[in-house]
């Protein structure tokens, strides 16, 4: 295998994004994601290739996560660096040359205007390979439906953190799958467990970015 | 945790108090931060150390600690049984179970408001306008830890206040925590001028600026302060347990 598509696993892996990137320290000074995926496209790799690369070292992180080696703000910079790859293979995905794992319709539900969670989120799920539709926050259902019919296929994410608006969130599953019974929903937020998920007839709940990853991951 | 003394206060009413104090005054556990991140005691890599001692110096440096409450005195104590407090003929909390019981006796009761001020969402939202995502997770949870610092010295201004009365306090209570439904935000927010220290209540209960407390403190004789208890609470995955949690490792390892 080509020394570099180990090179931009580690990067991701690691959170290296490029070259003046300080993190992670003992990379410091070495070229990171950024120039990786610049040299193996300019050597003639495949985008498929340079996305494998990538998902294998969102994979290597994500494990770690699993096992509590590493935290939410390590798998914050492994999506940065992922991110930067991404820049690089845009063009490819434009030509349809390379496509993402699906669509990730993403939204802090009705009443609720806490996003940190919902953008963490969003830039975890986007550094493993899917396209995320962020509505932003106070999304009502009538819009999540919207976006829905305007991306065929797509998985819905909903957010929030309040237990006011958890009841927003319900209304919010049921309405989709009143109007669209074969589109998969996922909940999470912090006054969530899998019980209050099971109870709005949601598909899955995720408590963290990396569930959320998990739970696409098999649904797709 | 209760903090101590007295901060600078304006009466704007017999029963209505404002409080204000530089949040330079908060005490910061850096390595409690770090634990509700998830990093055990001294483990955050030096990188991600670096980005929270930037944050925690910008977060203090914005931050605009604006506090108040209101004291009521209800007609007849609490009874401490069933699951509401009446505060007068008009209001009353479904506080639940729990929060009524340890309000039992109270001769005064203290319902509070604080934020950290509009600033920090800010700067929060800029972070992640940025795509500053780290620098983003880092900077809520410092704003989130100023902002609990913040209530605790509220809570000694309080206890301080009782005790120039003789009396004591109880811990504080939240709606939100313990059954006591979000949804009483209204009625609390019901106690207090419109705009009470700068806060606004949405109709879902919401608090903008989002960095903000609301609760209730009990005066009285009989009351005692009891610690909040995690084996009590039904929240499954509550980062305040896992601070608990390394409070309490850090402690065992300490002697
Ligand atoms: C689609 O798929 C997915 C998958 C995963 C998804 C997802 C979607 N969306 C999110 N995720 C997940 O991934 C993200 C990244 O890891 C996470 O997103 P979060 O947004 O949850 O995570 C943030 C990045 C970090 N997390 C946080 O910022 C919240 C942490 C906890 C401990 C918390 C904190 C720190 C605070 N609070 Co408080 N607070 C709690 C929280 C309990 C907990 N264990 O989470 C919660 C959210 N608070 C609660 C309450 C009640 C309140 N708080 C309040 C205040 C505060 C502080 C100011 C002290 C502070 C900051 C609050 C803030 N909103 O920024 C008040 C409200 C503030 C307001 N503006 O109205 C107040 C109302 C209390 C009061 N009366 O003062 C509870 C809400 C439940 C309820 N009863 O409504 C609560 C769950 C605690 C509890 N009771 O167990 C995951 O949830």
């Amino acid at each position: 295998m080509n020394p570099i598509i180990d090179h931009i696993s580690l990067c991701i892996e690691r959170g290296k994004v490029d070259i003046r990137s300080p993190y992670p320290p003992d990379l410091k000074g070495q070229p990171g994601a950024d120039e990786w995926a610049r040299d193996a496209l300019e050597q003639g790799l495949s985008p498929e290739s340079i996305l494998s690369a990538c998902n294998t070292g969102m994979e290597r992180v994500g494990a770690k996560f699993g096992r509590n080696e590493v935290f939410v703000p390590e798998l914050l910079m492994a999506a940065k660096a992922m991110n930067a790859v991404m820049a690089h293979l845009k063009p490819h995905f434009q030509a349809g040359t390379v496509k993402e794992k699906g669509t990730f319709v993403l939204g802090t539900v009705a009443g609720d205007l806490h996003d940190i969670g919902k953008n963490l989120v969003s830039m975890v799920v986007a550094g493993n390979g899917w396209k995320v539709v962020d509505l932003g926050v106070d999304v009502k259902p009538s819009k999540f439906i919207d976006a829905i019919r305007q991306h065929p296929g797509c998985i819905v994410g909903l957010s929030a953190l309040l237990t006011t608006t958890m009841a927003n969130m319900a209304k919010t599953v049921q309405e989709i799958k009143g109007q669209l019974p074969e589109v998969k929903v996922l909940v999470g937020g912090a006054p969530l467990n899998q019980k209050h998920a099971d109870d709005m007839g949601a598909d899955g709940y995720a408590p963290d970015p990396q569930g959320a990853v998990a739970f696409l991951n098999k649904a797709a | 945790m209760i903090a101590s003394g007295l901060l600078p206060e304006r009466a704007l009413s017999d029963t209505l108090f404002s409080v204000s104090f530089p949040a330079t005054l908060i005490h910061l556990d850096r390595d409690a931060i770090a634990g509700s991140m998830g990093y055990e005691h001294g483990a955050m890599p030096e990188h991600f150390r670096d980005l929270l001692h930037d944050a925690v110096n910008q977060a203090l440096a914005i931050s605009d600690v604006q506090a108040g409450y209101r004291l009521i005195a209800p007609a007849v104590p609490p009874s401490g049984k069933g699951h509401h407090i009446r505060i007068d003929s008009t209001t009353g909390f479904d506080t639940g179970p729990r929060i009524t019981s340890l309000m039992k006796g109270a001769s005064l009761l203290c319902c509070f408001a604080l934020t950290i001020g509009p600033a920090i969402d800010n700067w929060i939202h800029e972070l992640s306008y940025e795509q500053d995502y780290t620098g983003c997770y880092m900077a809520n949870a410092v704003a989130s830890a100023i902002a609990e610092g913040a209530v605790e010295l509220l809570h000694g201004h309080i206890r301080a206040i009782a005790e120039k009365q003789s009396l004591s306090v109880s811990n504080r209570y939240s709606p939100g925590y313990c059954d006591w439904s979000v949804i009483d935000q209204h009625k609390l927010f019901g106690l207090f001028p419109k705009r009470f220290c700068g806060i606004s209540l949405t109709e879902s209960a919401l608090m903008i600026p989002i960095k903000s407390v609301s609760g209730i403190i009990a005066m009285g004789n009989p009351i005692r302060f009891v610690e909040h208890n995690c084996d009590s609470c039904r929240h499954p995955n509550c980062s305040y347990r896992e601070i608990r949690k390394a409070q309490a490792q850090r402690h065992a390892t300490a002697v």
